[in-house]
């Protein structure tokens, strides 16, 4: 049985576990996401191409 | 002090329990976690920094396996909470030897920032893991509910902060959704069905600065605190909260994107929690 095995004399540092469990985020930047170069233009002209919404189809026979 | 030849091993621990939990979880089979993590740490009885592996065999060293018993809190009997099975009398006694290595605080400290974060933080987390070892046991331990979590002020400066300068202020007018949503964070193990307590008020309370907390932290590529912070929301979707995001699909990106076996653990539970697992 583990209890039996680990139980002598065990203790756990406080100090540690807390500081483990309030460790801070991971350490990425807030930068922008990386594009390529002229990314910003592509994703600009690609948000300007991008197809809209369908048209509702015209009856037959209206102008 | 504190070496960095501890936190590695305490990182590969959490690291090993992690990956049992979730094999368990996603396994769907009955098998005693924290037990037969604590049988092979005792096994070998040594601190290898070599983290979990499959092809090693090794396991972290005995100290290093109980710390992260407390670490992942409730986590670590997520997946018998989630199937709703009793513990084994072998995973209750290991659990309570966990907490018997360091008693939970029977005076927690105040809520920060008029006290501690650290101690008041690994109250909540032990406060969570006696409350799911009393649900599916009968637990020797008491753990009283730590003070509830400073407010998210959703005015606020978004990185205003209970551990800033004007901390009195603070304390009456609430933070901003960044410093709350990681502390939220830290606290995921708690984000379980059937635990209930101020800091599950308070998520019900914040869902925007969850949903931002949890965005942020994606686009940052911060999967670990994106998982945890989602595990949130996917808590409160499993309670039929509406969301301002689609918390399914944010969880299915975090799968594909993000690593580490606590990050894949915490992505297993908020699965189970929004019923993906048996699509």
């Amino acid at each position: 049985m583990p209890s039996e095995t680990l139980h002598a004399g065990l203790t756990l540092d406080a100090e540690l576990l807390e500081e483990l469990l309030t460790s801070s985020e991971e350490a990425v930047s807030d930068a922008p996401l990386p594009c390529p170069e002229g990314g910003v233009g592509v994703l600009i002209l690609g948000l300007a191409l991008s197809p809209k919404q369908p048209k509702e189809p015209k009856e037959p026979g209206s102008k | 002090m504190i070496t960095e030849r501890w936190r590695a091993a305490h990182g590969a621990a959490v690291d090993c329990l992690a990956r049992g939990a979730r094999e368990v979880l996603v396994g769907g089979v009955s098998a005693p976690v924290v037990a037969a993590f604590l049988q092979k740490a005792a096994a070998l009885g040594e601190l290898p920094l070599t983290g979990c592996s499959d092809d090693s065999g090794t396991a972290p060293g005995p100290a290093a396996a109980v710390g992260a018993v407390r670490l992942l809190g409730a986590d670590a009997l997520a997946p018998h909470v989630l199937a709703g099975q009793a513990l084994v009398p072998e995973e209750s006694a290991a659990v309570r030897l966990a907490l018997s290595a360091l008693p939970p605080a029977q005076r927690p400290p105040a809520a920060p920032p008029h006290g501690p974060e650290a101690p008041w933080t690994r109250a909540w987390i032990d406060w969570g893991l006696v409350a799911v070892l009393t649900r599916l046991d009968s637990a020797a331990f008491r753990a009283p509910a730590p003070a509830a979590p400073p407010p998210c002020d959703g005015n606020a400066p978004r990185r205003h902060s209970a551990a800033g300068a004007d901390a009195h202020h603070c304390g009456e007018s609430g933070e901003g959704w960044i410093p709350w949503s990681l502390r939220m964070g830290q606290l995921a193990s708690l984000a379980l069905p059937g635990l209930d307590s101020p800091v599950h008020d308070a998520a019900r309370s914040h869902a925007l600065a969850l949903a931002r907390g949890a965005t942020r932290s994606l686009l940052r590529r911060d999967f670990p605190t994106a998982a945890r912070i989602t595990r949130w929301l996917a808590w409160l979707a499993a309670g039929g909260a509406t969301l301002p995001l689609d918390v399914t699909l944010l969880t299915q990106d975090i799968a594909l994107r993000g690593g580490g076996e606590r990050c894949l653990l915490d992505v297993a539970i908020s699965r189970r929690l929004l019923g993906l697992d048996s699509e």
